[in-house]
């Protein structure tokens, strides 16, 4: 038998019996759950919970994808870091490259620019390798997203402005500790290089693209049918190739050769079709097959509007029809995701007006365009 | 619509109606339980979330091993155990008990009645939430629930010492957050 104690006895008084009124959602759960085989459902929480675990997974998939991170097999001849005032980068000296590895740590890096407006004119891939610095202050106005590698590299492929008033061109600021928990040695400045080898690959990009494309199509708005007569559409498509050739690092024009099956509807007979008199034999209540199969070339033109793994595009342009004499033009916004180094995958919905009136179906399309591209 | 609980219906008819499938008395054994069961869900999670899972977890036993009460003892009790067994499932995953070595009975200068005319219950129940889960586990069944050392060690699997250290530590804590509530109150009375 329990003991006779007073703080016992006060919370027992108290909250043995206390009721609190839970949530109408427990009782929903707890009967669909017994119907389903008494298998608990969770409260909302959890499903909050999941889905931000799910939003954040994703992203940091798109993240880790995005971060564009090469690291060089050896380490590359570097340039210290542009500091202070100045702009001239100098060579360091690559022997420090041990001690670092023995006996620091990179904790902390910074980068600062002083266009942040034109981030996107700025080298995507720069890689800092730090060993020692006094230069670590608290007067950086952004810190920069970075990536550790073997302790040591440091990777600033995605760079995050905040802006910057000063005069400098760009700045680099590695902060490093001793892993024998000593103060890092400040006679040394921060340095920073540039990596030839991606220099090289950025002017070397690739300007050729081979596209295979495929993009189901509906017609959209209203039917211009004959009186009398009504429309079904089927299933129409196009698919083929494209070839495209970059002009500059954004513009792209392309061309190609696509099959389209555009015209795949039926026409079905009016109830008047069936009347039928002494002087008028019935005419035939069969519905009216029209299928146009045609070959297009389009010409499109294509402007990214970013540079990323993930990019977004805009693309307009027409699309000539070489046997039945109808053709479009083109309107589209995508997205290509790069798969591998020179593979990619797109899809654009396409907005597509035919330029000549049939008269008996709708002038207008709608597609979504996917592809899968190769760049050379 | 709220549920109208009819006090009428005995725990027999309840029990039958329930095992016969029959949802009326389903739902008047929810209605009728679920408030206190969720209070007492309340006294072991900190977490409101936490504790409607307990109490879902708890009913969905109750309905599924209905057939399994004896009628020797209340239903509310027997419905009680299952809350409480559940509450310690969760527990069990989640906390790790050892024995405090030096701990000391905690003595309260105030008389029950004078604590409980001058804190509320929901500032008891915070005083509880503040406890850590162990403390406020053993606490909790052996306080509140009445259950015995060696009760307290078999259900958590730990030693009867440990129980003990816990609950005295327990009750320290809990006897310091009285005073220094009461001493509030009698400041905040002076100060009128």
């Amino acid at each position: 038998m329990p003991e006779n104690n007073p703080i016992d006895n006060i919370f027992r008084k108290c909250l043995k019996d206390i009721e609190k009124n839970p949530p109408l959602t427990c009782h929903e759960n707890i009967f669909s759950a017994l119907k389903s085989g008494g298998k608990k459902k969770h409260s909302g929480i959890f499903y909050w919970a999941y889905g931000v675990a799910a939003l954040l997974a994703i992203s940091l998939y798109f993240y880790n994808f995005n971060s564009e991170i090469k690291i060089p097999k050896e380490a590359p001849a570097f340039y210290s870091g542009v500091l202070g005032n100045s702009k001239r980068p100098y060579f360091t000296n690559l022997e420090d490259k041990t001690a670092l590895d023995k006996d620091l740590q990179i904790v902390n890096a910074n980068r600062v620019f002083d266009q942040p407006n034109k981030i996107e004119s700025v080298e995507k891939n720069i890689f800092a390798y730090g060993f020692t610095t006094n230069f670590l202050n608290n007067k950086s106005t952004f810190q920069d997203q970075f990536f550790y590698k073997n302790n040591n590299w440091i990777d600033f492929s995605k760079p995050r402005i905040v802006g910057y008033p000063d005069t400098l061109k760009e700045k680099i600021e590695v902060q490093v500790t001793s892993n024998k928990a000593k103060p890092a040695v400040t006679d040394a400045a921060p340095f920073v290089f540039n990596n030839e080898e991606l220099n090289q690959d950025e002017s070397q990009k690739a300007k050729w693209l081979l596209a295979s494309t495929f993009s189901p199509d509906i017609r959209i708005g209203q039917n211009s049918g004959q009186t009398g007569s009504t429309i079904q559409d089927q299933l129409a498509f196009s698919t083929g190739i494209r070839l495209g050739y970059s002009i500059g690092s954004r513009w792209t024009f392309q061309s190609g050769v696509l099959y389209a099956d555009r015209g795949n509807y039926q026409i079905l007979p009016d109830a008047r079709d069936n009347f039928s008199s002494s002087i008028y034999p019935a005419r035939s209540a069969q519905p009216v097959v029209q299928r146009s199969q045609l070959v297009d070339i389009p010409l499109v033109i294509r402007y990214d509007l970013n540079e990323s793994r993930l990019l977004y595009y805009l693309s307009a342009g027409i699309s000539a029809n070489i046997v039945g004499g109808n053709s479009s033009f083109l309107v589209s916004a995508g997205g290509e995701y790069r798969i591998k180094n020179k593979f990619s995958f797109s899809m654009e919905p396409t907005f597509r007006r035919f330029l000549v009136n049939t008269q008996v179906v709708s002038n207008s399309s709608l597609g979504l365009t996917t592809g899968l591209n190769y760049r050379f | 619509m709220r549920f109208q609980v009819n006090h009428r219906v005995s725990e027999t008819e309840i029990v039958e109606g329930c095992l016969a499938g029959k949802k009326y008395y389903q739902d008047l054994l929810y209605h009728k339980y679920a408030s206190k069961m969720f209070g007492v869900c309340f006294r072991y999670s900190q977490d409101k979330y936490k504790a409607e899972d307990i109490l879902q977890e708890s009913f969905i036993k109750v309905f599924q091993s209905l057939d399994r009460f004896r009628k020797e003892g209340s239903l509310e009790g027997w419905i009680r155990r299952i809350v409480v067994n559940t509450s310690l499932e969760e527990h069990r995953k989640n906390v790790h008990m050892y024995p405090v070595s030096d701990f000391e009975e905690a003595v309260l200068e105030y008389s029950e009645e004078e604590v409980l005319s001058g804190i509320a219950a929901d500032e008891l129940m915070s005083m509880l939430d503040q406890l850590s889960p162990g403390y406020r586990t053993i606490f909790n069944l052996y306080a509140i629930e009445g259950y015995s050392h060696k009760e307290i060690a078999e259900m958590l699997g730990i030693s009867e010492g440990t129980s003990k250290s816990q609950l005295a530590r327990a009750r320290m804590l809990l006897k310091e957050m009285i005073v220094l509530r009461m001493a509030e109150g009698n400041e905040q009375y002076a100060g009128k």
